[in-house]
């Protein structure tokens, strides 16, 4: 072993044992965290040994959790990790792709054909146990739909269209089926969905307002009379979490509000709430951006608004409803909105007690393939 | 706890060489038995009996066997005990229900029986103690009276797990006395993280590309994909494999052990056999010392040769896994090597170097297939859409999507299947002289911090609220 060697093992000895060492003991002299921002949840906390924990395989499992969430400078490695897969070309992480200028797209999963069948049955047979009520369905495809051009080359994915589609024509006829695709299609340069949420933008559900506007027959409001107002420009949306992809740009939120603002209140009716505007302004601070929309999800809510036309209106729903419900209020005296995966009610009931008159279902396609909650509509 | 994991690099390894290293002399055995005692009891809290019970067991066993050296039929009657105790112990929780499964399906019966789950690192710890029984019985090594040395070589964590086997007689002389330098826990710690990258880097990142093939529905799959997905698995096991013996090695030079190799680079054979003296070779030697060759290895005629060969291939490809893929994954390279040693290898040396590669590389791919899937009409379809025999398209946007996006990680897998990284590594560092000496250290580092990134990063798990 000549001399060069021997340095060559030493200072090999020493580098790695100070790398292993020095983070063995900056992880015991940091302090336990209790929640991660970026992964939005508890941190493991350091588990108490009892025997039988040990025997049933259940205390050196919680211990290891514990070693790596509180692992020191853990969103430090997370970064490092998605900066190397980037940088050998991986595309995707956590069924997220990262697409073109800094797109992330969540993956379209192949829902069961016999889900698929059961959720149209239930909608069929709602339709026929309330004969007196208008129904509309709108199905939003999301954006790896719509931008598929943002899509990293040659990804093929599973097509969300052809599944919309088939729920489109097995659906009762009398069901008034609002099709989206083409007018987000034809503004898919706008900025209609977000970069990193898996929301469309407060523009992108304008347009839809548009098409929904023909399919109900009410004048829309034009885009001139609403100030636009932009409350964020830091907004790190669902998929930015979920992919774990670093530096890429924040996206923004905007409001549309009208010029000629009319009153309503909104009643939080399960939470015993009431409120004079549709946006929770506060959680602009918070990392869940989007919930500046009616304070994010509730089992029912009601909006009276001053309208005198009388005409009633049931919105069964997910999340990118909220965006898009703000410009219905000029429309409509009520509008109720249910979301089924916590409400729990008998729905026909509701509509007779409410004298419901026009109802709209608006689903992503995303949450509407996979939420099984829409076969309660039958119950 | 396996070694690729943040609890194990940067908790329990620089608390088990702190406590090794700063004891005295005498009582390092125990240690390293103690730490070793822990370390299976953090995965294995139950099982840990049994593994002690055969500890125990082939102690005795071979004390008693060199008591009674003079008495012959008394040694055979202990020898032979210790052997059936040793394979029903190993039969009964990693075979019995597979026996069950097939003596059901013979006679058409429905026996059900609860089988439970199989401890960790039976199947190597059990063919360690058989090694001493056996080198023990045939005089090859003097039995151990200690009973801390002993249990320190059977229990020994580098290699409980998932080997390399080590024989008795390999280290019997480094459980009494071993050099423990700074030098060595340095080659100990360069083999380690080395280990511990090709695992964590390469095996895990290119395990994702398999994954996704393998859970594709049979019809969607195209030519390339199948050759891509089953090129990304040979990967996926020989560097996990190899990552995993190189960290053993590591770990056991760290604490004054040399194990012997266990991969030497077998991507890069010209045949068959040649493959399986580079592929996991404690196993493949284990199985020639003490199956082939007390069987009359090939000194008892042709025909005894292949019933040997025929023996030790099927028993290569069980001990792998009770299913009976494994059997056939074995007893197809057993047919290969014997075609070689009858015929197939004189033709291949005349034949040009590529060629022998080509062959020895596509029957390897082939094997994969029998080895990853539990299903032979499953296996036998996708060695048909492989060849073309399915109608299926050669390629499409999925099998580029695969290509595009793994190109680097399949171009960085390749080269470092061949010695070369390890030579340029080397040669570097003799070239130039002390900044080598100095630099190349920073490359180990660099390694280790990519590695603790992905440790990390497996367990990223953030919470969405999807349903908003």
């Amino acid at each position: 072993m000549n001399q060069y060697e021997k340095i060559y093992k030493r200072t090999l000895a020493c580098m790695l044992s100070l790398f292993i060492g020095g983070m063995f003991s900056i992880n015991i002299l940091t302090s336990n965290k209790l929640f991660s921002d970026s992964e939005n949840r508890n941190l493991e906390q350091l588990p108490k040994f009892s025997i039988q924990n040990l025997l049933e395989k259940q205390y050196t499992p919680s211990y290891e959790k514990y070693i790596s969430d509180q692992f020191a400078f853990r969103d430090f490695w997370i970064s490092m990790k998605s900066d190397i897969d980037r940088t050998i070309g991986k595309k995707e992480n956590n069924g997220v792709y990262i697409g073109k200028s800094g797109f992330l797209l969540q993956k379209f999963n192949k829902p069961e054909d016999q889900d698929v069948k059961s959720k149209i049955e239930a909608i069929n047979v709602f339709h026929l146990a309330n004969p007196n009520v208008q129904q509309h369905i709108m199905l939003v495809p999301t954006a790896i739909s719509i931008l598929e051009n943002k899509l990293p080359n040659y990804v093929s994915q599973v097509n969300e269209v052809t599944y919309i589609d088939k729920v489109k024509k097995s659906l009762n006829k009398e069901i008034n089926f609002i099709d989206v695709y083409p007018i987000l299609s034809s503004k898919k340069n706008e900025y209609i969905y977000y970069k990193t949420d898996h929301h469309w933008t407060t523009k992108g559900a304008y347009y839809a307002y548009l098409e929904l506007s023909k399919n109900m027959k009410f004048t829309p409001n034009p885009i001139e009379s609403f100030n636009i107002k932009n409350i964020t420009n830091s907004f790190y949306g669902s998929l930015y979490s979920k992919a774990g992809f670093r530096h890429i740009d924040p996206d923004s939120i905007e409001i549309y509000e009208p010029m000629e603002a009319i009153k309503y209140k909104v009643e939080y009716v399960d939470e015993d709430k009431t409120s004079r505007s549709l946006y929770e302004m506060n959680n602009i601070k918070k990392k869940d951006k989007y919930t500046v929309f009616f304070n994010g999800n509730h089992p029912l809510v009601k909006i009276t608004t001053e309208n005198t036309n009388g005409k009633k209106l049931l919105v069964v729903k997910d999340s990118y409803a909220n965006a898009l419900l703000p410009f219905l209020l000029s429309h409509f005296s009520e509008i109720h909105i249910i979301d089924l995966r916590y409400y729990n009610d008998n729905l026909n009931m509701f509509i007779q007690k409410n004298k419901i008159d026009q109802m709209l279902l608006l689903y992503n396609a995303n949450t509407f393939f996979e939420d099984s909650s829409i076969t309660d509509l039958s119950e | 706890m396996v070694f690729s994991s943040l609890i194990f690099v940067f908790v329990f390894l620089p608390l088990a060489i702190l406590l090794y290293y700063i004891s005295p002399k005498i009582l390092r055995n125990f240690v390293l038995f103690v730490v070793s005692l822990i370390f299976y009891a953090w995965g294995e809290p139950v099982y840990i009996v049994i593994m002690i019970f055969s500890t125990l067991f082939d102690y005795v066993n071979g004390v008693l066997i060199d008591k009674y050296r003079s008495h012959k039929s008394i040694t055979k009657t202990i020898f032979i005990n210790s052997i059936i105790i040793n394979l029903g112990i190993l039969g009964f929780f990693k075979y019995y229900g597979f026996v069950v499964d097939n003596i059901n399906t013979i006679f058409n019966l429905n026996i059900h029986v609860e089988t439970l789950p199989l401890p960790i690192g039976i199947s190597f710890y059990t063919f360690q103690t058989m090694s001493y029984v056996i080198d023990v019985y045939l005089g090859k090594v003097p039995a151990q009276r200690n009973i801390i040395s002993f249990g320190t070589y059977v229990t020994m964590f580098p290699q409980l797990v998932a080997g390399p086997i080590v024989k008795y007689s390999d280290i019997d002389k480094q459980l009494q006395d071993r050099k423990v330098t700074l030098d060595r826990f340095g080659e100990g710690m360069e083999l380690f993280i080395r280990g511990l990258a090709l695992k964590v880097l390469l095996a895990n990142n290119i395990g994702l590309l398999w994954t996704s093939v393998k859970t594709t529905s049979m019809s969607e799959l195209t030519i390339l994909t199948a050759w891509l997905g089953i090129i990304a698995f040979a990967f996926q096991i020989y560097f996990d494999f190899r990552g995993y013996s190189a960290m053993a090695q590591g770990l056991g030079k760290m604490f004054g052990f040399d194990f012997p190799e266990n991969f030497n680079y077998p991507y890069i054979s010209k045949s068959v056999t040649e493959f399986w003296r580079r592929w996991h070779i404690s196993l493949g030697s284990w199985f020639r010392e003490y199956v082939y060759i007390p069987l009359g290895g090939n000194r008892a005629g042709l025909l005894k040769q292949l019933r040997n060969l025929f023996i030790v291939w099927f028993l290569t490809g069980l001990w792998h896994g009770a299913s009976w893929n494994f059997v056939v994954w074995g007893l197809y390279f057993g047919l290969f090597v014997t075609l070689e040693k009858l015929f197939l290898l004189k033709w291949l040396n005349n034949r040009m170097r590529v060629i022998a590669h080509v062959y020895t590389l596509i029957i390897v791919l082939i094997g994969w297939v029998f080895f990853e899937f539990d299903n032979l009409s499953v296996a036998i379809s996708y060695i048909g859409i492989m060849f073309g025999f399915n109608q299926s398209a050669f390629l499409d946007n999925n099998t580029l999507y695969y290509l595009t996006t793994n190109f680097m990680l399949f171009c960085i897998l390749a080269i470092c299947s061949t010695p070369f990284p390890q030579k340029a590594l080397i040669y570097i560092r003799e070239k130039l002289k002390l900044p080598g000496a100095i630099c190349i250290p920073i490359f180990y580092v660099i390694l280790v911090v990519l590695s603790t990134a992905y440790l990390v990063n497996d367990t990223y798990n953030p919470f969405l609220y999807f349903r908003f």
